[in-house]
């Protein structure tokens, strides 16, 4: 989960050592007005059958920046692996930029492994659906972030994904920085 | 329960509706049929408040009041629902949470209190029963993943929670299988009654053979060309469009 600072740069590297291992990265980075959020992770593989999962998202606004990254390497000897990159960008206005980053290196012609990514914007058009059900923009907008943040706060205490959806509120307002 | 009058709407610097007229009476059915780029769904969004499209003349008018003039979500709140044609994805959302949203903000409007969690599942249990939904489909984002058939049955769940007053149904029919057609025009028929009225806007005889419309309206080119009952529809669906815009009094052009 990143928030704030006006430069981030944070790629955790996991080395998968042990045959059958596995690692996760659930990332949520949230850029605002003179921010950029460089950020993502990479995963090498370097036994057999271990496998990885990334998933990356980032929302920006008001002309924050993010950068989404992802490095996946299959180390000679490291066979049967399967890896997937999932990223998914939101943009809440016209201002901010988001860009991915992916990289991925194969020794093993086995390895299996899958990209995906979307570029959302909360549009008119989905606004529009949920102003349709009644509710104002800035309750739908928030819905919608909060919506994109669940995959990482659902994983979380509850005391702590309390506190981060409080801290995207405040972003939201424009409360912080 | 609406009075349209004279409605012109621009979409993009094009004229798509050129003036309509249209009554709706509390408890009335009505279909608008037309062919495509007729302006179907243009009317319905601009019913529901859609902001890119420009009113340029005419008024709307809903229980007695400006209907242009308010927001969306003030249209929700006073009671007009439209049922998306093309229904909107919203990931990490879940259906339940939307929709309690969106009923407690209709609520509030109204000055009732909020609905409680118990409450709230009791009712949506016997909803989703009508268009059989399964329990998970709560637990799901907001359309996030779903088929065709889901997401329009989604939207008549939606209607049948929220209760609104006008309902607006922008091409419902569409992507149905016809087990799902019969469900959804069963969750449309339990709703009529004589204090809900609904437009119906759709292609097909399809699904007019199961929501019987007190009234059928043609729209051919931006104009209501021909207004009848629901016989109206079956004439269409064995004769096609064609012989409408051919009988339909060609416009005059506006003299210098």
């Amino acid at each position: 989960m990143n928030l704030g600072s006006r430069r981030t740069w944070k790629v955790p590297r996991a080395n998968l050592v042990g045959p059958g291992a596995a690692a996760e990265f659930v990332g949520v980075a949230f850029a605002g007005k003179g921010q950029h959020q460089d950020v993502g992770a990479e995963m090498v593989h370097l036994a057999p059958r271990t496998c990885s999962r990334i998933a990356n998202h980032g929302i920006v606004q008001k002309g924050g920046r993010a950068t989404l990254r992802s490095g996946i390497r299959v180390a000679t000897g490291a066979t049967e692996v399967s890896s997937s990159v999932a990223w998914s960008s939101l943009m809440l206005d016209a201002d901010s930029r988001a860009q991915t980053s992916p990289s991925i290196e194969v020794d093993e012609a086995d390895a299996e492994i899958v990209q995906e990514g979307t570029v959302r914007k909360v549009g008119e058009e989905m606004l529009f659906y949920m102003s349709s059900r009644g509710l104002p923009a800035d309750e739908a907008t928030r819905m919608v972030v909060l919506g994109i943040a669940s995959e990482a706060t659902r994983r979380i205490p509850v005391e702590y994904a309390v506190e981060v959806d409080r801290l995207l509120e405040l972003e939201l307002e424009g409360g912080i920085g | 329960m609406l009075e349209i009058k004279n409605l012109q709407v621009k979409v993009a610097g094009k004229e798509i509706l050129k003036g309509i007229d249209l009554s709706i009476g509390p408890g009335e059915v009505h279909a608008v049929m037309g062919p495509n780029g007729s302006g179907k769904t243009t009317l319905a969004q601009v019913l529901a408040g859609r902001l890119t499209y420009e009113v340029t003349g005419g008024s709307a008018r809903f229980q007695g009041k400006d209907l242009l003039a308010m927001k969306p979500e003030d249209r929700a709140r006073e009671g007009v629902f439209m049922a998306f044609q093309y229904p909107v994805e919203i990931p990490g959302v879940s259906n339940a949470y939307f929709l309690k949203a969106a009923l407690n903000a209709i609520r509030k409007y109204r000055g009732l209190e909020e609905i409680d969690a118990m409450d709230f599942m009791g009712l949506v249990q016997d909803k989703a029963k009508l268009l059989g939904l399964d329990e998970t489909f709560m637990k799901r984002g907001l359309n996030e993943g779903f088929s065709g058939g889901e997401k329009k049955k989604n939207e008549v769940f939606q209607m049948a929670v929220l209760e609104p007053k006008f309902c607006i149904l922008d091409e419902t029919d569409s992507g149905l299988d016809i087990d799902a057609l019969r469900l959804v025009a069963n969750g449309v028929n339990t709703m009529r009654g004589p204090n809900r009225s609904m437009l119906v806007v759709t292609h097909y005889q399809r699904l007019l053979d199961y929501v019987i419309p007190d009234f059928v309206h043609v729209l051919v080119d931006g104009r209501i060309v021909k207004s009848g009952d629901a016989d109206l529809a079956r004439n269409l669906e064995k004769h096609g469009y064609g012989w409408i815009v051919e009988e339909a009094p060609k416009p005059q052009p506006a003299r210098a």
